[in-house]
Parts: structure tokens; sequence; C-alpha cells
């Protein structure tokens, strides 16, 4: 009943932009695949930022907040109020946001202690934030030209989403997770993947071998096939043709945490193959629309219409936040609606002996050495906080602490990918601030 | 400088030391403060440790203190204050504050502008204050050509005597028949080895000098003097007849101040530029390990100190209290421009940028609507002078790279443009 009054209570903004959002968008449903927005494009070159290079480090900020338009993509729509569907509202949260005062937060670089904001702003390159502890709003954020309703670039958070919503079609019945990778693509029989079971590709624990070049987690020729960065010769329609091309495996099957996008393009693939439709239609379907998110989202997708599921998401920092919340829920929406298995949510915190093992073997223990990696999400131990993370390589991030109920949502543009520095700067010195201090609070 | 010469100077700063320059080593404390994030004498410049590095780059090498003497310049706030939230500036997807545009887009740390002698506005971010230093890169270059015009003004140095005259070594190398001016406006067109996109410049001058580090300067026991030696070519132009943007002119004519005045030239910046401008803090500006300072990049200074200095030239070369600083010919034949520069400048490649000149180290260009004198640092260094407005634009910043036509885009046709817009109508 409760659930039923939340979905029609909508205030008279929403529903005003809302039915604008109507008129100008309905040609645009999860369905249809959008290409790279031309006239965009031309604005960008006009000041030297081409599609060939706009994810080079010196463009992270004028670009991330509108990556999608640079490739196809999905929008993936949050219902709309006047469509004649069902719609949840947005939480409305307790707080004014500014309970969590940065500039009084301190944490340490090179030279020194600095305040948070300049921690944030100079050196991690952070654009947005929001802090939740519940359903109160501590802190939020827009630097970089950005509002509350801006969307931005989450690069690999992207990429716990797709496992997600592996997870929901598992739980549906409709995906077992057991199953080796040919039972549901039998193209990729002969190939690195064949025998991989599902799981250990969502674990990234596949041994797979690919020679990549510093600062880059893929294979160049993985982003050509995706057309990134638009067309090229590669002569690759699209990431599957080029996941067909991946031969060999570096370690024994269940054994190693190599963290590899190819792992996650092919659990999106194996998804859809189970499920019978687009992830994008999936993503929208399971959880743009039971959560009460308050923007519509972008999947940036390759040429054969297929989402990057390792990195393409776009979406606003607060629906972020969101997110976080209903994980920290058992996956509950707040009317108390199940949207991600509580089960999924359960196996992602106990981890299990496989992917500890797994995990002392790969090099991110260095930096947390009590966590895992399951299901394309972390668990990290740092500085007394147990935390499940959603992590891009440019800052992104979800984090969310069980025992205090603390969100923080973060997107940035930091310049060089794939750095100790950046990992160092954000889990060991501003997440572990931002928690302790809003444990207080 | 000979071992000789910096001995006495080191000797003479241990007397008076309010009265000269001291040299100093680089830190070790700070060397290995900055290990212990991963960041070293090497690798500080790349994208991710710029930012960090840019308070306390003079840190890795050698460097020559500029103290600040007892006069300085107090520097009145405005009661109309130019509200940086509130300014507009374009960008491609759209309007934005000129504050999240200079924070975000242009990755600024600084900003301190004053129109008609008064503050309207400052700021300091990546854990900075008004009295803290930054490394000005580029800028720098503008600070060698004023030692330059002082020596000139004192009869030490001629523009027009032949750049051999003063250092003899350059006999054999392509800057043989180059004259001290020439020299000075980037006329000479040399060759020098390719660099890279990252790197945009003869990365064999840096290492010489110790910009990378001690360990990177070891193959060259003699400093930048190694360097100037690998210089024996010239482009297919006449010598003046083509602008080229090339450090090592910077370098040398640092070193032809030196020899004119038989002292490092940073003895001049201190005594007779940074303390008659009345700056509030010290400088430091780096050298290489025989004691000849960066002529193209040393200088870190505070971004008001920078600002001050910028006052000067909207004031015929003159401080506050009327001392003429800097010789009043040499800032109105830089705001004038001359016929060999502006038709050297069409020749180079940063014609297509705007109308202007590059004349004695220093831009003018012609963007929005305003004439633009200006000290440029590729990461977003920047002391830009207008007079029909009467504004002095200092700026401090990490831009990740360096040359990039975004980012002279961004500098040049969308932030000073909207700035300028607004303190007319403030």
């Amino acid at each position: 009943m409760i659930a039923v009054i939340s979905r029609v209570r909508y205030s008279i903004h929403r529903v005003f932009f809302s039915l604008i959002g109507v008129i100008l968008f309905q040609a645009a449903s999860a369905s249809e695949l959008l290409p790279p927005d031309e006239a965009f494009l031309e604005r960008a070159a006009a000041i030297g930022v081409t599609q060939q290079h706009w994810d080079a480090p010196e463009f992270a900020a004028v670009t991330f907040p509108n990556a999608y338009r640079f490739t196809r993509h999905y929008r993936i729509g949050r219902g709309l109020l006047g469509s004649g569907e069902d719609v949840l509202a947005p939480e409305i949260w307790r707080g004014d946001g500014t309970a969590l005062d940065l500039s009084a937060l301190y944490a340490n670089d090179a030279d020194g202690r600095l305040d948070l904001e300049t921690l944030l702003r100079d050196r991690l390159k952070n654009h947005a934030m929001v802090v939740l502890k519940g359903d109160r709003l501590l802190h939020q954020h827009f630097w970089n030209g950005m509002d509350q309703d801006s969307t931005h670039l989450d690069m690999s958070v992207t990429k716990s989403f797709t496992a997600i919503l592996a997870g929901i079609a598992a739980s549906e019945g409709k995906l077992d997770m057991s199953k080796p990778i040919e039972a549901y693509l039998p193209e990729f029989k002969g190939t690195a993947f064949e025998g991989v079971p599902v799981q250990d590709a969502a674990d990234m624990i596949s041994g797979l071998d690919i020679p990549t070049p510093p600062f880059l987690s893929w294979d160049p020729k993985f982003t050509e096939a995706q057309e990134w960065n638009g067309p090229n010769d590669s002569g690759l329609q699209g990431v599957s043709e080029y996941l067909r091309t991946i031969e060999n495996r570096k370690y024994d099957i269940g054994t190693h945490y190599q963290y590899q996008d190819p792992n996650t393009e092919i659990l999106g693939l194996v998804t859809e193959a189970a499920i019978g439709e687009g992830l994008h239609a999936y993503l929208q379907e399971k959880i743009w629309k039971q959560v009460g998110m308050e923007n519509d989202a972008f999947w940036m997708a390759d040429p054969a219409g297929f989402v990057v599921a390792s990195g393409g998401l776009n979406m606003a920092t607060r629906d972020l936040a969101r997110f976080g919340r209903l994980m920290l829920n058992d996956g509950k929406n707040y009317v108390g609606e199940q949207v991600v298995p509580k089960a999924f949510i359960d196996g992602v915190w106990q981890g299990n002996d496989k992917v500890r093992a797994a995990w002392k073997l790969g090099k991110e223990a260095a930096l947390a050495p009590n966590g895992w990696y399951k299901d394309q999400i972390r668990v990290l131990d740092i500085k007394g906080h147990r935390i499940m993370v959603f992590i891009g390589i440019h800052g992104q991030v979800l984090v969310m602490e069980k025992e205090s109920g603390i969100v923080i949502a973060m997107n940035g543009g930091y310049p060089q990918t794939e750095t100790h520095r950046m990992n160092a700067m954000l889990f060991l010195e501003a997440v572990p601030a931002i928690l302790d201090a809003a444990q207080e609070i | 400088m000979k071992k000789t010469t910096l001995a006495l100077s080191i000797a003479s700063v241990m007397a008076l030391s309010a009265n000269a320059t001291t040299f100093k080593q680089p830190d070790q404390e700070f060397i290995e403060a900055a290990a212990a994030i991963g960041m070293t004498g090497e690798n500080w410049d790349t994208p991710e440790f710029v930012s960090s590095a840019m308070p306390h780059v003079y840190k890795f090498a050698h460097s020559y203190t500029l103290h600040k003497g007892d006069y300085v310049r107090e520097l009145e706030r405005s009661e109309q204050l130019l509200d940086l939230e509130q300014v507009m500036v374009p960008d491609f997807d759209g309007p934005m504050s000129a504050k999240d545009f200079l924070m975000n887009r242009m990755q600024n740390h600084n900003a301190v502008i004053i129109k008609d002698g008064k503050i309207v506005h400052e700021h300091y971010g990546n854990g900075l204050d008004e009295f803290s230093t930054h490394l000005d890169m580029s800028v720098s270059k503008s600070f060698t050509a004023m030692a330059a015009a002082i020596a000139v003004g004192k009869g030490l140095l001629e523009w027009e005597n032949k750049a051999i005259e003063y250092v003899p070594e350059l006999e054999g190398t392509a800057f043989e028949t180059a004259t001290v001016q020439e020299v000075s406006d980037m006329r000479t067109a040399v060759v020098l080895a390719a660099g890279t996109a990252e790197k945009y410049w003869d990365t064999r001058l840096s290492e010489a000098q110790g910009y990378y580090g001690q360990e990177k300067a070891e193959a060259y026991p003699n400093g930048t003097m190694d360097f100037f030696p690998l210089i024996t070519e010239r482009q297919d132009y006449a010598m003046g007849e083509k602008y080229d943007y090339q450090d090592v002119n910077s370098e040398l004519l640092g070193l032809i101040v030196d020899r004119a005045t038989g002292e490092s030239f940073t003895t001049i910046l201190e005594q007779d530029l940074l303390q008659k401008a009345g700056v509030a803090a010290d400088a430091h500006f780096m050298s290489d390990k025989k004691g000849l300072a960066m002529g193209s990049t040393g200088m870190n200074m505070a971004t008001k100190d920078l600002a001050r200095v910028g006052l000067l030239f909207l004031n015929e070369g003159r401080n506050e209290k009327g001392e003429q600083v800097l010789p009043a010919e040499f800032v109105s034949d830089l705001w004038e421009g001359n016929d060999k520069v502006r038709s050297a400048w069409l020749k180079g490649k940063e014609s297509a940028l705007a109308d202007g000149y590059y004349k004695d180290q220093f831009r003018v260009l012609d963007v929005g609507g305003y004439r633009v004198l200006a000290m440029v640092g590729v990461n977003g260094q920047m002391c830009a002078m207008n007079r029909e407005t009467n504004t002095v634009i200092a700026l401090n910043g990490a831009y990740p790279m360096a040359e990039t036509p975004r980012f002279a885009a961004m500098q040049f046709h969308q932030f000073i443009p909207a700035i300028l817009d607004a303190v007319s109508s403030n």
C-alpha cells in the first residue's frame, strides 16, 4: 500500500519536467540505438576535442559530463509520469546537504595536510560528490559546470551494474552462473573463454592472457571494436568480434584475480543471451524504473548495438547514490520492493575462499590486503571500515558502508588511469576521512 | 658561472643575506617525501603528479632564493569585486561560471585580478595561499628578458650586439650570427631534436640543466653549457626572419646576461626587479648544478607577486612610488611591437591562434577585441596585462598537457575576454 502511494506522489515540478521529457524524448526509448551526436561532435571539434581523442587526459573535465554523445548510446528511462506507466518518485532525503563540511576535514598528500575540498578538487580532479547517511543528505557538490541533474561518465562503475543484472537474471532462473560460457555463447568454443564458468568471468578469475600497454587495462583493439573513439580500420564490428580473438589463458581458471574488461563484456553477452533482450532494456526495466531515479541515464554502445558493459554508463551522481542506498537496504528500494536479489548482495558481502585466495595473487592486494573482488564489486577493509565499492578508473566511485548506512558517490576526471597514486589518495585518504566524519554526524 | 665566482657569491651571501640571492641544493627531505607517493624529479610533470608538484618543483633542483625586500606593494581590495560564480565563460557544451571554468576546465590553482591598482578577485587553491610559490614554467622567460632589459638600462648589455660577443663558446653553433635581440625575440629558428606529444621540446636541455632531477643531469657534467654546442643547424630561414618558440633562446639569453653583468641574472631579478616591484614573498629560481639559472622555466613565485610585477607594465615600467624599475623604452617597445616581430610571427605556428607578435619573451595578442601583453606558461601560468581596462590577470595552474590548441583557446579566446568584459562592465 505504501508503495502505491509513493508511486503516485510526484511533486509539481517533477510532473512539469517529466512532461517536457515525454515531448522531447519520446522517440528515444531504451530500445533504440542512438548515433553519436553529430552537432555536439562538431562543437567539440571546434575547440580541439575530437572523437578520436575525447577521453585523453586533458579532456576528462570537458568530455566526461557528455561522454555518451561521442559514441552510439541508449537512453535509459527512469519512467515518466503521464506516460501511463507506474512511476516511483525519487525518495525525498532529509537534510540540506551541509552537515559535512569538506573544508573542515583533512587528508594527506606528499606535501602535507590538505583540506578535503582541495584534495578532491585540485589533486583528485573530482567533479561531483554526494554523501548520504541513511535517508539523510550530508553533503553534495557539483563542480565543472555541472548541476545535480548532470550525468557523468561512470567508466568501470558500469561493471558492477552489469553483474547485478546478471544476478537478477540468475534469480529469475534465466541464467545459471555455474555453467560454462559456451553453454550460452556456442561461438566462443575454441577461444580462451571455453570452459570458464560464468561466475568466474564475473569474479575476474578466468585467467585470460591479454597483453596491455602501460596505463591501460585493456587491449587497444578492444576499444576499436567498440568504436569508443569513433570509426577505425580495425575491421572489428563490435566487442563480440574482438572477444573471439582472445585465444589464450595465462592462469588456471578460478585461481588468479586479474582485472580485465573482457570478463565483463562476456558476462554481459552471456546475460543478454540468457534473458533474450538487450542489457540496456533490462537495466531500464529491472533497475532504472524501480529505484526512484531522478534522471535518465545513458549507456554507450558498440557498432553491433551491444552496450559497453565494462564502462559505458553515464548517470547523475545523485542517482548513483540512490542506488548505493538500495544496495545497503538489502536490495530493496525505499518503499520496500526487492529490486536486487538479497542473496546476490549477501554473496558479495560474504565473499568466499576462492575469490579471497585469487585476490591475494592480484596486484590490488597491496592496497587493501583484506579484500576481494566478487561479481564485479570490490569489498575492502580500510582503516577500520568494511566497504563495498564500485570503482571507475578516473575517480568515479560508489562506496557503501553497511554498518553506518553511509553512501559516498563520486564522479571525477583524474587524468591518468590505473595508477596506485589515485587509488591511494581516494581509498586510503579521502574515503576514510569522509566515513569517519560522517559516522560522527 | 665559474666555480670560483659561485664560491664567492655564496661567501657574500653569508655576509649579506638580504642583499643577494642564496644558492641552494636540491631538498632531499622533500624528494624523499615525494618518492613515497611515487613522484620523482623525473616524473613530476606527468598528468597525475603535476598539481601536487607545482608548489614544490624547485626542491627537485638547485635553485637561487630571490629574497623579498623591505618594501611590499600593498594591494587594496576594490569595492567592486568580481564574482567569478556570476561571470559566465562560454565552453563548447554551454556557458559555465568562470569559477568552474578555471578550477575544472583549466585546472587552475590561483588567480589574482587587479583593476585600476585594486584587487577585484583573488583565490588560492591546491593548498596554497597568497605567499605560496608556484612553478611559473615559461612565464620565467619573460623574467629572463626583464633581467636583460635592466642590464641594457644599466649600460652593461646591448640588444644589437652579437650574442657571441658575450658567449664566445657559441662559435660553431647555430647561434653564431644571432644578435641578442634576435635571441630575445626567438627569431633564431634553430634545429632541435624532435619532441613528443607530451614533451614538445628538446628534452636534452631539460636533462642537462637538471629539470628532471640530478640523475638525468649526470650525463652533462657542465650542466646547460653542455647543451648549447649540440645545436649546430638552423632552419631554412634567414637569421631574424622567423619566430619559432624554442626554449634554448631563453637559456642563452640568461647566460648572456650572466656574462654581461658578471653574476647570475637572478641577482638583477632580486635586487632590481622583485624588491622594487614590492613582492611579499621570497621567490625561487631553478638552476643547473653549475649556477646557470634556468632562463626558460626556472621561476617559482607567489601568484600575487606575479601580479605585482604585471602592474609595472601598466605604469610605463615604474612602480607605485614612481621609481623606474624597467626601462620605459623596453615597456613601450613591447606594447608597440615592430615590423620585424610582426613579420616573424606570421611565419610561426602561433599565428593561427591570434594576431600578434612575440617580442622579448612576451606575447602580445589581439583577442576578443582586446590587446593583451602576456607572460605565458604551458600549464596555465600566466600574467596578462591590458591597458584599455587597466587590468592585470595573474594565474597559476596545472593543466596536464603542454601546448595544446584546446588550452590556448580556453586561455586566450574564452577566459581572458570574458574577464576583461566583466571588469569593463563591473
